[in-house]
This record gives structure tokens, C-alpha cells and sequence, in this order.
């Protein structure tokens, strides 16, 4: 997959990504092929317009999580999530050609293996650690037990998606969800963009193959039933994120007012701060990330390789320890 | 901040990348004699410019030499009044200030020979810089002047293609191949210059003015070999004028920094509508807007109000509207606050009249009844007291604050059940208290029905605004059709140009009323 074999639409010609779309991938994907560290990486950029920033970063976060396919410490982190959980919580098991609802019953432990064992209705499912990641805790709890405990599904992983990230690639990623960035902004600009942008790869034929962010970030908010890959909070939100199931990798903030209300908040994942140049709280924004870059910052930067700065946006980033 | 698409969001960066800032100079010896004598006078003058004479006569010449400095104008703009003004106010000198009326004979002096000469160096410059190729515009520091500099530029063919822009708009996605910029370039905000809409930024000033303008380091260390565009300065380009040579002016560091001065605005308006006494006083911020007008509004950023806000993002209910109901502490300059033209500030009001029809005067004198005798209460006992003893009679949130706030005409009722019950029982009401909450009930849904019937018939009106036209003229003019529960009526969006800071104590009957600004 690579990001300079992206197209966009205009005037019904497909376009090559501009030089800014790519860096601002690039700083997701860098962020998104992190392993687990001790450390927090914290990204100011300042742009002049926030438009399609947050939807390119999260496309790279999630595309950089997926390059480290199948990433053990996911699965064993879900498999550990999972086990905590109180007997009696709701469950969605993502099997490919259904999705099964069902109820916690608890780890089975069978000649040495332990696995998740979950109840839907008469049926009972004893799913092995390596299918963690199909195991999703719904965000509402099932008020009473699903009457049909599983529904059929579309097995179809969208053309657009199979070219961009890899057909092996593409198929786990309609099964597994996970959170691997949140993004805190401007719900409905964000919908327009992540559901109505299109873009294209070229197959191997030459033909134009289009899709959204959406196939690829796979918004919890916005998808009905698929599996997941990200999620967008309003910045005015009152949800309360505190209670939230997983802690997402990145948390990306489209605007300082995002990131002036909403960085505490995420204080465990790694961020990044879009700031608008024209927008009225620039300058706070933009204090307050130099503020904590004056208390926190860690000498050293843990990225597997430096960020791409092929054009000139004001960027800073440091380190800081994980509260 | 709305929804813009790839190839838009393309050519802001482009802009914000390899854009280009231009500085050139002009030169004006009349011009730069008259700024000079200004600041000679005040530096003459020292304590003495304290005193209401020179304080009114600086403001007068300031004020006509930020405009010229700032708006490619002709140097005799605005010279017939100010000549007027300050040969009065030489007359007065005379008799008050003896010796230092020489200094004013010369400023007289000066200006008089600006007010024979139609020279207008700023334009000149521009003149010889556009292309008639590309998308240009002028940035307008000051908004009133729209209509003149507009006037201006139409008297030459190859200007009339400019487009004026105020602050405000290149906020948006407006985008340009070259942008004039006149004045200091501390006079606009930093994005203007650090992200600029233009591929070509002119920043066109007076030689005599010192400015060292270069790009504002953002993060205090900077990523690798990440930078902003700003790096791309061009060496001051020195435009002459009328043959001047440009090493004969002394640079002068003129203080051009004028403005607006809001305070004294503020100062007269507040004066003006503090008279009235005997009223129910609030505390209230006054917002200066558009077309000279003026009007305070509750200072409790709580308090919401309706404004236009044609760049913002979607609201706290993540409706993207350009036509808001918001928290008045969210509300900015540069925003369009709806305000009702005609009958008085409250809009909403006549309109859920309207839709409580007969009912109306049976239900706002109920609302009225216990509302006048809570006051006698707190005329009577105190308003301590009244607090305390709604407190005992299971009052939840009884307070000095939220009394003054039950009593008030700008409530229709307590937000809780409870405090309400506990104002009726205390005014002797408990046994029509259902009589009373109902009535409050059907005022309440008549007044949120009146508030989105307003809200549609804005959005309505707004689709079909010319945006550009509101943009220039700093307000757009409602009337809301009479049917569908409304009265007609008109209203008003104006921009907001300034806020106070300060709050003032204000009669009640004064909220939202547009009030005439008669001097700047």
C-alpha cells in the first residue's frame, strides 16, 4: 500500500494526493506503527485549514497499525480485556459470514488453553485467544438476551480496500474491530468527509477502483454493523469518554479548541493536534502544546523512523512519560 | 469551519507553501509632514494631551491619519469636516492653550494643503503592481470604508477587478493569486500573513513606518526541517511617488496604531443609557457592529442569543448551521448577531404571542402576577431573606442571584419545579400553583416554537443572501414574513466588530437595542 498510488476526485478527473495529504498519512502511519512504549508521543502541526487533516492522520494511524498485521500485543490486549470482563456482559462475536450476539461467560480453560466462552442463546462458543480481535463489548449493554442471537453479514471486503491495504489484510479488518484512533472534533464536517470523499487505487489493469476513508477507518459512529477501526468524538461531547472499553493508540485533535478540552482525556494515548492557523483559539492551542512541551518533554523521540516533512507546515513533536 | 472539498483545501496549502510576501513603500512629503506634525505635537504637548481639548483633537487627526494610512484613499478624504473641527478648535486654543497655538496653526496648515491634493499614493502603488491576470483582492482594514475604497477603485478600469475582503473572510477558503495589504502589518492578524490566501501577499505601507515584519516562530522547537511559508520574504520593494527621492524622508516610527478607540465609544453609549436610573439594572457587555451600531446584551455568558456565523463549525447539538442559537460567551467578533430592527430588542416574545394567540394576555399576566409580588417580597423582607425562606420552603436552588434572575422580565420561570413551587407558595399562590406552572408551561413551548420558527425563516433568507454583499456591508436586513405564527417584522444581522471586555450596569429595557454609534 502506498499512499502516492492515491487518487482524489476533481472535476471528474482523478488526482494524484497532494504533497500535505501524504505528510499528513505519513505522521498517522508513524504514530500508528508504533509498538508499545512507556512514553507518549505528543504532534503539534500548525496548517492553514483543517479540512481533511484528521481523516488523513486517522488514515495513516490505521493503516500503520494494520502494517504490523497480525500485531500479538493487540490481540493478547483484547484477549486480557476480554477475560476482565464481569460475567453477564454483552459480547459481539464477528464470525465472516455473521455477527453473533451474545453474553460473557466467562474463560474456559481446556488442556492448557484458555478461551473465551460465550452464550448465545442455546448455542455456547468457545473462541481461542487468537480470535480475540473478532470479540468486540458493544458499546450499549443488551437489555435483554438478542431473541435472534446472530444475524448474516456481507463477507464482501470492498475492491477499494483490498488494493489498498492488502486482500489478507483487508478480510481481518472486517472481522476484527479495534479502537486504534479517536479523532475529537466537528461531527458533521467529519461525516461529510470521511463518508462523502472519494478516492482511488489503481488495480493492476490500470482501472480506477474507488472508495471513502470510511472503508478504511471504519468509524464506529458511522458504520451499523461492521467491524470497526476507529471512532469520532464532537468536541463540545458530554459522552463520557472516561468509561470508554479501550484505549485508543492515537488521539488525533482537529483544532485546539478539540485539544485545549479534550487532551486530558487521553492522557494514554499517543497525540496529535491539528491546529488551524485561522481559527480563533490558534493561540491558546498552540501555548498550551508549547506549555507541555516545556513540563513534559522527554529527551529522544521513540519513532521507528522520522516523520516525512516534504513540504513546509510547522510541525513539533516530542516524547512525554505515559500518565 | 465548513466543508470544503480536496482541490479547495489543495490550493490553501499551496498558498500556505509557497506563497510569497511582497512588502513595498510608499512616499508622500505632504503626507508624511502631516503624520510627522501629529506626533510632534503630541511629543510638545506631553502631560498636556491628557486634557479633554487635545485628548478630542489628537483623536480627530489620529483617527484621519490611521484611515489614510490604512485605506488607498485620496489624501483630501475626510478633509472638509476635520478642517472645520480643527480651525475651531484653533480658535479655542487661542484663549485655552496660548502657547501652543502655533502648533495647531500648523497642523491646520498641513492639512489644508491636503485637502487641495486628490493624491492617493497607496492606490498609485497598487496600480502599478496588479496584473489583471488571477483572482486579486484588497484587504479593508476597516470595514465602514468598503463602499468608498469600492468607489475608489472603480474609477480605473484595470482595478475594478479587485475584490474587497475584510479579516474576517480569510478566515474561509477564499483564495486569491495576489492580496494588497495596506498599512502596518500589526494592524491585521497573524494569519492574514502566516497563512495567507494568496499566492502573492503586497503589503503596501508608508516608508516613514518602521516594519519589520518576518514570519512568527509557532512551536518552540520546530520538527526536523519543518518550517512555514513565511521564510519566503521579499526584499522591500520601494515604490516611488511623484519622483520623490527615497532617501530624503527621515524615517519616522509614526504611531499609526489608532484604531477604533472603542473606549471612548463604549464610554459615550454607557453614559448615554445609564441616565435612567429608577430602572431594573443588569450587567450587561455592550457589542460594537457594523453600520454604526451599537447594543448591550446580558453579560451572563450564559445567555444565549442568535447570530450568523457563516465560517463556524456546528453548534453543541452538532447542527452545522450557519444560524445559531448560542451561549453569548461563545459569541465573536466577526459573527453576525440577530437583532431585531424594529419594536424593541426582544424578538421572540411578540412572535410567541402570536403563537398562543387568545391565550396570550390571560398567560403573560399570570406570569406577570407572580413575578410582582416576588418583588414586593424582596422589597419588604430583603432579598437575603426571601432567599433563606425559599430555601425553607424547598426552594433547590434559591440564591441571591437566581432571585434577582426569577423576578426579572427576562425569565418566563425557575428552571426546577420545586423553586417554582416554592415562589408560589411564598407569594400565596400554592393554591393556583397548577394554574401557574401550566401557564408558564405554554409560554415556554410557545417561545421555543416562535425561536425555530425564527431560526427557519433565517436559514431560509440566508440561502438566498448574497454572501459577498453581506461580507461588504457588514449587515443583511430580515423581514419575516407575517404568516406561519409570526407578526412580520424585520431584523437585522450585524457583524460584530468588537466586544468590551468591561461590563456595565445597564436598565433592562435597553438590552438588545440597537443604539446608534454617533462618533468614533
Amino acid at each position: 500500500m502506498l499512499i502516492n498510488r492515491v487518487f482524489y476526485m476533481n472535476d471528474g478527473k482523478w488526482k494524484t494526493l497532494p504533497l500535505w495529504g501524504q505528510l499528513l498519512f505519513d505522521l498517522g502511519y508513524s504514530l500508528g506503527s508504533l509498538n508499545s512504549s512507556e512514553n507518549c508521543i505528543v504532534v503539534g502541526i500548525a496548517l492553514p485549514t483543517r479540512a481533511y487533516a484528521a481523516s488523513l492522520t486517522a488514515m495513516g494511524v490505521v493503516a500503520g497499525r494494520l502494517s504490523l498485521f497480525i500485531n500479538s500485543n493487540d490481540v493478547l490486549t483484547r484477549f486480557q480485556q476480554l477475560a476482565s470482563l464481569t460475567i453477564g456482559t454483552s459480547l459481539i462475536y464477528r464470525k465472516p459470514d455473521k455477527v453473533v450476539k451474545g453474553i460473557f461467560e466467562g474463560i474456559e480453560e481446556d488442556k492448557g488453553c484458555s478461551g473465551i466462552r460465550l452464550r448465545a442463546g442455546s448455542q455456547c462458543y468457545i473462541l481461542p485467544p487468537s480470535l480475540a480481535l473478532q470479540v468486540e463489548i458493544p458499546t450499549k449493554e443488551f437489555t435483554s438476551p438478542p431473541k435472534r442471537s446472530d444475524r448474516r453479514t456481507s463477507n464482501e471486503v470492498s475492491p477499494f480496500l483490498s488494493l489498498f491495504l492488502g486482500k489478507e489484510v483487508a478480510k481481518a479488518v472486517t472481522l476484527q474491530s479495534k479502537i486504534d484512533c479517536v479523532m475529537i472534533g466537528s461531527l458533521g464536517r467529519l461525516k461529510e468527509e470521511v463518508n462523502e470523499t472519494q478516492f482511488a487505487v489503481k488495480d493492476s489493469s490500470g482501472t480506477f477502483i474507488s472508495g471513502t476513508f470510511q472503508d478504511v477507518i471504519r468509524v464506529r459512529r458511522f458504520s451499523s454493523h461492521e467491524a470497526y477501526r476507529s471512532d469520532i468524538y464532537h468536541v463540545h461531547s458530554n459522552e463520557n469518554v472516561g468509561s470508554y472499553q479501550e484505549t485508543p493508540l492515537v488521539a488525533i485533535f482537529d483544532g485546539a479548541t478539540s485539544f485545549l478540552k479534550s487532551r486530558e482525556m487521553w492522557q494514554n494515548s499517543h497525540h496529535i493536534a491539528l491546529f488551524d492557523q485561522t481559527e480563533t483559539e490558534f493561540d491558546a492551542g498552540v501555548q498550551a502544546f508549547n506549555e507541555g512541551f516545556t513540563k513534559n518533554r522527554l529527551d529522544g523521540l521513540d519513532l521507528n523512523k522520522p516523520v516525512k516533512v516534504p513540504i513546509k507546515l510547522p510541525i513539533s513533536i516530542y516524547q512525554e512519560r505515559r500518565k | 469551519m465548513k466543508h470544503i472539498s480536496m482541490a479547495v483545501a489543495d490550493k490553501l496549502y499551496t498558498c500556505a507553501t509557497s506563497g510569497s510576501v511582497h512588502k513595498h513603500k510608499v512616499y508622500h512629503t505632504a503626507f508624511n509632514e502631516f503624520c510627522t506634525m501629529i506626533n510632534k505635537l503630541e511629543h510638545v504637548l506631553e502631560e498636556d494631551t491628557q486634557d479633554d481639548y487635545w485628548q478630542n483633537l489628537l483623536r480627530e487627526l489620529k483617527r484621519y491619519r490611521f484611515l489614510l494610512n490604512t485605506s488607498p484613499l485620496p489624501l483630501n478624504s475626510y478633509t472638509t469636516s476635520l478642517l472645520s473641527y480643527v480651525e475651531d478648535s484653533l480658535k479655542k486654543c487661542h484663549y485655552s492653550f496660548p502657547k501652543s497655538s502655533h502648533l495647531v496653526q500648523e497642523v491646520f496648515n498641513k492639512l489644508f494643503i491636503l485637502s487641495g491634493l486628490q493624491d492617493n499614493p497607496l492606490l498609485e502603488a497598487i496600480i502599478g503592481l496588479v496584473s489583471e491576470q488571477g483572482h486579486t483582492a484588497l484587504l479593508i482594514k476597516e470595514p465602514s470604508l468598503l463602499p468608498i475604497v469600492e468607489t475608489e477603485l472603480g474609477k480605473y478600469p484595470t482595478l475594478r477587478h479587485i475584490e474587497l475582503v475584510n479579516i474576517h473572510q480569510l478566515r474561509g477558503a477564499q483564495h486569491y493569486q495576489s492580496l494588497f495589504v495596506v498599512g502596518h502589518s500589526r494592524l491585521y492578524p497573524e494569519y492574514v500573513l502566516n497563512s495567507p490566501r494568496a499566492i502573492d501577499i503586497h503589503l503596501i505601507r508608508y516608508s516613514w513606518l518602521s516594519d519589520i515584519w518576518k514570519p512568527k516562530s509557532i512551536f518552540l522547537q520546530l520538527y526536523m526541517q519543518s518550517n512555514g511559508i513565511n521564510d519566503k520574504v521579499a526584499e522591500d520593494v520601494r515604490t516611488q511617488y511623484e519622483g520623490q527621492q527615497l532617501h530624503s524622508y527621515k524615517d519616522i516610527e509614526t504611531d499609526i496604531f489608532f484604531e477604533i478607540n472603542w473606549d471612548h465609544v463604549t464610554k459615550k453609549i454607557v453614559t448615554q443609557v445609564q441616565e435612567d436610573t429608577n430602572q431594573e439594572q443588569i450587567l450587561a457587555r455592550l457589542y460594537l457592529l457594523a453600520n454604526e451600531q451599537s447594543v448591550f446584551l446580558d453579560s451572563n455568558g450564559s445567555t444565549k442569543g442568535y447570530v450568523l456565523d457563516l465560517e463556524g463549525d456546528e453548534d453543541e447539538d452538532e447542527e452545522l448551521h450557519q444560524v445559531k442559537h448560542i451561549e453569548l460567551s461563545k459569541v465573536r467578533p466577526g459573527m453576525f448577531l440577530i437583532l431585531r430592527t424594529e419594536g424593541g430588542g426582544e424578538y421572540i416574545i411578540p412572535i410567541a404571542d402570536k403563537i398562543l394567540g387568545e391565550k396570550a394576555v390571560q398567560l403573560r399576566a399570570k406570569q406577570e402576577h407572580w413575578k410582582i409580588l416576588l418583588r414586593e417580597a424582596v422589597l419588604k423582607r430583603g432579598i437575603t431573606d426571601v432567599s433563606i425562606e425559599l430555601l425553607y420552603e424547598d426552594a433547590n436552588r434559591a440564591n441571591e442571584i437566581n432571585v434577582r434572575n426569577w423576578m426579572s422580565n427576562k425569565t418566563i420561570r425557575p428552571q426546577d419545579d420545586k423553586d417554582f413551587r416554592a415562589i408560589l407558595g411564598l407569594v400565596g399562590l400554592q393554591d393556583k400553583e397548577q394554574e401557574y406552572l401550566n401557564a408558564a408551561e405554554q409560554i415556554e413551548s410557545a417561545h421555543r416554537k416562535a425561536g425555530f420558527y425564527i431560526r427557519d425563516q433565517l436559514l431560509k433568507r440566508v440561502v438566498d443572501a448574497d454572501i459577498q454583499e453581506l461580507h461588504k456591508k457588514g449587515f443583511l436586513d430580515f423581514e419575516l414574513p407575517a404568516s406561519g405564527g409570526g407578526d412580520g417584522g424585520s431584523l437585522t444581522a450585524l457583524r460584530i466588530e468588537h466586544i468590551s471586555l468591561e461590563v456595565f450596569s445597564v436598565p433592562v429595557s435597553r438590552l438588545g437595542h440597537l443604539i446608534k454609534i454617533k462618533d468614533k
